[in-house]
C-alpha cells in the first residue's frame, strides 16, 4: 500500500519530467525512471515476471538506444527543470495532476483491493491469458507490428534504394 | 530489528564484497607483474598487501574535479548509480543465508546489470567532453550488443534447468556440471562476460591511444574511485555468476561457500590471464564477433536446447 503510493507519486513526477519539454536527454532520463517505477507498480500487483521482462526489454534495450541517440544530439545549453520555460511546464502539469486528482480520485482505496490475493497465481499466466482473452485486439496489434516491420525494412533497405541513403 | 535488516545485513554484504574487490586489484597487478617478469606492488605492507588500501585512501582524499562545463547533478549521480547497481547485483545470489530469495533471480540480475549502461552513458554525456562522450558511446554500444548474447545464452541454460531461479541451477547440476552438455554456451558466455565488463581484449572503452581514458576522463578522486569499484565488483560478480551457471557449486555441503569461492577465483584469474595474453580487438572486429558470430550461433543453439530435452524425454527438474 505505502509502496504503491510512493511508486505512483514517483511515476507521476517522472511523467511530468517527460512532459515538461526539457532537453531530449533529460526527457529520456525521466522516461527511464517512469518505466522503472512502473515495473515496480506491476510487481506490487503480483506480476513479477511481466515486470521483469518489461524492465529488461524496455529499459535495457529500447531506452538505451533512445538515450544513445539523444546523447549524440549535441546541445550547447541543455535545459533541465532549472530553466524558466521548463519549470513553467512543470508547474502546469502539476496543476493538471492536482485538478484531475480532485475530480477523479476519491480515496486511496483503489490500491489495496488487488494487493496480495493474486500474488502466486498471476506470475506466469500473463502470456497465455493475453492470447486467451486478447481477441481481435490482439489481431490488430499483430498487424500493427507487421506494418512496423515492413516500414523499418523499407527505411533501411540497401544503400541506394531506401529512404536512408546518407549512411 | 529493522535496523538489523536494513543496515547491518546490507553492510555484511557490502564490506566483504568491497574487500574482495580491493584485493582483486592487487592480485591483478601482481599477476600481470609476474607474467611480465617483474614483481608488481611490493613496497606497501608485506608483499604489497596494503597497496589497495593505500590506493583507496589516495583516491578518496584527492580533490574531486568538477569541470565547469559539466552537468553537475548528473555528473555526480552517475558514479553513485554505478556502484549502487554493482552492489545490488550481489543481493539475489544463492548464498546459504541470502538476503533475498527471488523466484526470477536470473532475470533480476540481467535487468539490473542492463541498467549499468545508463551510468556509463550518463557520465560520458554529463562531463561535456568529446572524449568522454565518444568513449561512453563506444562502451554503451559494446555493452548492449553483448547483453543480447548474454541473455540468449542464459535463456538456453534456463531451458536445461527449468527455472529462472539460481537455486534451481544448483539442483540441476547435482549430477553433471552444465559446462559439459553446454560447452559452446560456456565458451561464448565467458567471452561475452569479458566484453560485458569491458575487460582486456575488449577494453576499447578505455583504449589509451585513441580515447584518453574513455567515459571517465573528466572524473578524478572519489567519483573516479566509485567507477573503479563498480567495474571490479562487476568483474567478480560476473565470475561468481559463471561459476553458478556452469560449474555447479553446491551450497548444501559443510564447507558452505568454499567451493563456489574457489571456482570464482579460478575464473577471475582466467580473466587476468586473458588480459596478460591477448592484444586489443579492433572496434569493427568486436562488433563483427557479436553480431555475426555469437548471435546467429546462440539463436541456433536455443533451438537445439529447446528440442534436446524434449526429444530425449529428459525434462528439467521442476519444483
Amino acid at each position: 500500500m505505502v509502496m504503491m503510493v510512493v511508486f505512483s507519486v514517483m511515476f507521476l513526477i517522472s511523467l511530468i519530467a517527460v512532459a515538461s519539454n526539457p532537453s531530449p536527454y533529460f526527457a529520456a532520463l525521466g522516461l527511464m525512471i517512469g518505466a522503472g517505477v512502473g515495473c515496480g507498480m506491476l510487481t506490487q500487483f503480483g506480476m513479477t515476471f511481466l515486470s521483469m521482462i518489461l524492465f529488461l526489454i524496455y529499459l535495457g534495450g529500447m531506452l538505451v538506444v533512445f538515450a544513445y541517440s539523444a546523447a549524440l544530439a549535441a546541445e550547447p545549453y541543455p535545459s533541465a527543470w532549472g530553466s524558466l520555460e521548463v519549470f513553467s511546464y512543470v508547474v502546469g502539469s502539476l496543476m493538471l495532476v492536482v485538478v484531475m486528482w480532485m475530480l477523479l480520485v476519491n480515496d486511496f482505496g483503489a490500491f489495496d483491493e488487488i494487493e496480495g490475493c493474486v500474488m502466486s497465481v498471476r506470475r506466469y499466466v500473463g502470456v497465455s491469458e493475453m492470447y486467451n482473452a486478447g481477441g481481435y485486439m490482439l489481431l490488430v496489434a499483430g498487424w500493427v507490428l507487421l506494418v512496423a516491420l515492413l516500414v523499418v525494412l523499407e527505411l533501411t533497405r540497401g544503400f541506394g534504394r531506401g529512404c536512408l541513403r546518407a549512411v | 530489528m529493522t535496523i538489523f535488516t536494513l543496515i547491518i545485513n546490507p553492510l555484511m554484504y557490502i564490506i566483504p564484497i568491497l574487500l574482495a574487490m580491493a584485493f582483486l586489484t592487487l592480485v591483478e597487478r601482481k599477476i600481470l607483474g609476474y607474467m611480465q617478469l617483474r614483481k608488481g606492488p611490493n613496497i606497501v605492507g608485506p608483499y604489497g598487501l596494503l597497496q589497495p588500501i593505500a590506493d583507496g585512501v589516495k583516491l578518496f582524499i584527492k580533490e574531486p574535479v568538477k569541470p565547469s562545463t559539466s552537468s553537475p547533478t548528473l555528473f555526480l549521480l552517475t558514479p553513485i548509480l554505478a556502484l549502487t547497481l554493482a552492489l545490488m547485483l550481489w543481493v539475489p545470489l544463492p548464498m546459504p543465508f541470502a538476503l533475498t530469495d527471488l523466484n526470477l533471480t536470473i532475470l533480476f540480475i540481467l535487468a539490473v546489470s542492463s541498467l549499468s549502461v545508463y551510468s556509463i552513458l550518463g557520465s560520458g554525456w554529463a562531463s561535456n567532453s568529446k572524449y568522454a562522450l565518444i568513449g561512453a558511446l563506444r562502451a554503451v554500444a559494446q555493452t548492449i550488443s553483448y547483453e543480447v548474447t548474454l541473455g540468449l545464452i542464459v535463456l538456453s541454460l534456463i531451458l536445461f534447468t527449468g527455472a529462472f531461479t539460481l537455486n534451481m541451477f544448483n539442483s540441476a547440476q547435482e549430477t553433471i556440471w552444465l559446462i559439459l552438455p553446454a560447452w559452446p554456451m560456456a565458451a561464448m558466455w565467458f567471452i561475452s562476460t569479458l566484453a560485458e565488463t569491458n575487460r582486456a581484449p575488449f577494453d576499447l572503452t578505455e583504449g589509451e591511444s585513441e580515447l584518453v581514458s574513455g567515459f571517465n576522463v573528466e572524473y578524478a578522486g572519489g567519483p573516479f574511485a566509485l567507477f573503479f569499484l563498480a567495474e571490479y565488483t562487476n568483474i567478480l560478480l560476473m565470475n561468481a555468476l559463471s561459476a553458478i551457471l556452469f560449474l555447479g557449486p553446491s551450497f548444501n555441503t559443510v564447507n558452505i561457500n568454499l567451493n563456489w569461492a574457489i571456482k570464482t577465483t579460478i575464473l577471475a584469474i582466467m580473466f587476468l590471464w586473458v588480459r596478460a595474453s591477448y592484444p586489443r580487438f579492433r572496434y569493427d572486429q568486436l562488433m563483427h564477433l557479436v553480431w555475426k558470430n555469437f548471435l546467429p550461433l546462440t539463436l541456433a543453439m536455443i533451438a537445439w536446447h529447446i528440442s534436446l530435452p524434449i526429444s530425449m524425454a529428459g525434462s528439467p527438474p521442476q519444483l
